[in-house]
């Protein structure tokens, strides 16, 4: 799972409708793998990603993203790297995504997230 | 300028919402006449065509559309036209004089092909069609070279319904070749990981143009299985993400792959990385980069948040034609008791149920409308009987009905792929309760 992936889900068990966005994640196994540079890409999803949760997602993964989006003018090339490393090139292998709120445990395994909940949860 | 598209003669009310989503895509102005799309649209042997004239900028937008036209075999710039072969090239003479067709003289050579529509010819009757055509200057312009010349040429027939009568014949050079050689690159029969369900290569590239993708663009298949979609989506630059409410669809644990090398293995578990899967299908054409990620989740119940960042969504829901739809949910006669896991274990496996196919549609709408930006598309298919009227269409406020194109499978039923276009932000208070599905005469597909 990339920190992109990351920043969409949120946690839907029955009654979890408060503070359910960003999952903690807690890694066990996290690999980086380059990927070709993506500056359209990256560029195109800058203004939807929720910074928040990006910046609480990489620290979860020890990385650090600046606090506050940088603006427009400070987007620099090197910017866009730093963040495309961020978002598409650490990949949480093994571990689970964690609701601060409900404490629901959702596991990774080969790094594909298991978002179902049970029958109970719905 | 004033160009003829030859297309393929397949998916016939798939050819011009492909011309007109490429033409939007890239910002090009292509128009043609109502008379004509009429034709190109009918059935009827009496009417049926591969042409169409078009009006298009230039030669390079031509180019430009062709690159990712699945539909389309070329563009072609016409020097002459007639009902016979005499008539075609008198006119091609007149109109295109030694002095003119001298620009495009060159010592690799050119190649003519015979392109007949609605007949078939054997080799000797090909080189008959080409010798009457030897007054032509073209045939000055550089030797023959037929595997790869500078210039290609075209001599486009068309036969009546008899196929046997000639009513038209063009001579053209070709100006733009589309991108059909894709459709054999991403052929099922070459796949390693597939499914009962895989999409065919050429409707999964034809749904990915629809959903006007290009690098840069982010596309979602809440119903990937074996991921045939995203990757052909991922062939045109769109990096996807797809989930499933089955993680060992996704894992390639499930199928007759996985149950042959099962059985290979003597029943004992099979080691997961040499399992080929949906990863492996990426790897397989050199794009796993733009796999972004796999996602096991239950469709009826999104654990994404409420954001406009998706540019596509492109699927094959599952309808009980092939494969059932599923969510998770108690059954009503469950026995099970108290389903939750017993603490720190994850092997909870979730109950399922039948996911009805209105209810799923008004899903797919919704999470559609909240999660796409405005401007960006929805592309599914539906099944449809002969009973089909446009009322069955799913309707949302946010979504505007691009174009529905008729796939028939047998005399009684088809598949229809919608293509719907967001027009306006999504209001959660508003919106939610305003989509609607019919209860169509498709709803009992699963029963079928």
């Amino acid at each position: 799972m990339r920190l992109i992936t990351h920043n969409v889900l949120m946690c839907n068990k029955k009654g979890c409708t408060i503070e359910h966005f960003p999952l903690r994640i807690e890694a066990t196994r996290v690999e980086q793998r380059q990927s070709e540079f993506n500056p359209e890409f990256v560029r195109h999803m800058i203004a939807k990603l929720d910074w928040a949760g990006l910046v609480a997602g990489a620290k979860d993964c020890g990385m650090a993203v600046p606090a506050e989006m940088p603006a427009e003018a400070d987007q620099t090339e090197e910017f866009l790297h730093a963040l495309h490393d961020v978002l598409l090139d650490l990949h949480v292998e093994e571990g689970a995504l964690v609701c601060t709120h409900c404490n629901r445990r959702y596991p990774i395994t080969e790094g594909i997230p298991n978002m179902l909940l049970t029958e109970d949860e719905l | 300028m004033r160009l003829l598209i030859r297309f393929a003669h397949k998916f016939i009310a798939f050819r011009l919402p492909e011309l007109e989503s490429l033409a939007q895509l890239f910002g090009i102005p292509v128009t043609w006449s109502a008379d004509d799309a009429r034709r190109l649209n009918s059935i009827d042997p009496n009417e049926e065509t591969v042409y169409l004239w078009v009006e298009i900028p230039s030669i390079e937008a031509a180019q430009q559309i062709a690159s990712r036209a699945i539909l389309i075999r070329g563009f072609y710039d016409v020097w002459g036209e007639g009902e016979t072969y005499e008539e075609m090239v008198a006119d091609a003479k007149a109109r295109w004089p030694a002095e003119r067709v001298a620009q495009y003289a060159d010592p690799r050579g050119i190649k003519v092909a015979v392109c007949p529509f609605g007949s078939r010819h054997s080799s000797s009757e090909t080189i008959a069609r080409l010798e009457r055509t030897s007054e032509l200057p073209v045939w000055n312009t550089g030797p023959v070279n037929l595997k790869s010349p500078a210039q290609k040429y075209a001599i486009l027939e068309y036969y009546g319904a008899d196929r046997e009568k000639l009513l038209h014949v063009y001579f053209a050079r070709r100006v733009a070749k589309g991108a059909r050689g894709l459709v054999e690159r991403f052929s099922l029969k070459r796949r390693e990981y597939l499914g009962t369900t895989s999409m065919n290569a050429e409707l999964s590239l034809l749904m990915a143009n629809q959903a006007l993708v290009c690098p840069g663009s982010l596309v979602y298949d809440p119903f990937a299985g074996t991921g045939s979609l995203v990757l052909a989506c991922a062939q045109f630059g769109a990096m996807g993400l797809g989930s499933d409410i089955s993680g060992n669809v996704l894992r390639g644990l499930e199928g007759p792959a996985a149950a042959k090398a099962k059985a290979g293995a003597g029943g004992a578990a099979v080691e997961q990385q040499r399992m080929p899967n949906v990863r492996s299908n990426f790897a397989q054409y050199g794009l796993e980069g733009r796999l972004l990620d796999l996602l096991v989740l239950d469709h009826s119940r999104r654990p994404l948040r409420s954001c406009e960042l998706l540019d596509a969504i492109v699927c094959d829901p599952p309808y009980g034609v092939r494969a059932g739809a599923r969510k998770v949910g108690k059954k009503e006669k469950s026995t099970r008791k108290g389903s939750r896991a017993p603490e720190g274990a994850t092997k909870h496996i979730s109950q399922c149920v039948n996911y009805d196919v209105p209810e799923m549609l008004v899903d797919l709408l919704d999470s559609a409308a909240e999660n796409i930006a405005v401007g960006g598309r929805l592309v599914f298919w539906l099944p449809t009987t002969v009973d089909y009227s446009d009322e069955d269409l799913p309707t949302h406020p946010c979504f505007r009905l691009v174009s529905n194109s008729l796939q028939q499978i047998t005399l009684s039923w088809g598949r229809r792929l919608v293509t719907m276009q967001k027009v306006c932000a999504y209001d959660p208070a508003a919106h939610a309760a305003a989509c609607r599905s019919a209860s169509p005469a498709h709803k009992e597909f699963g029963n079928f």
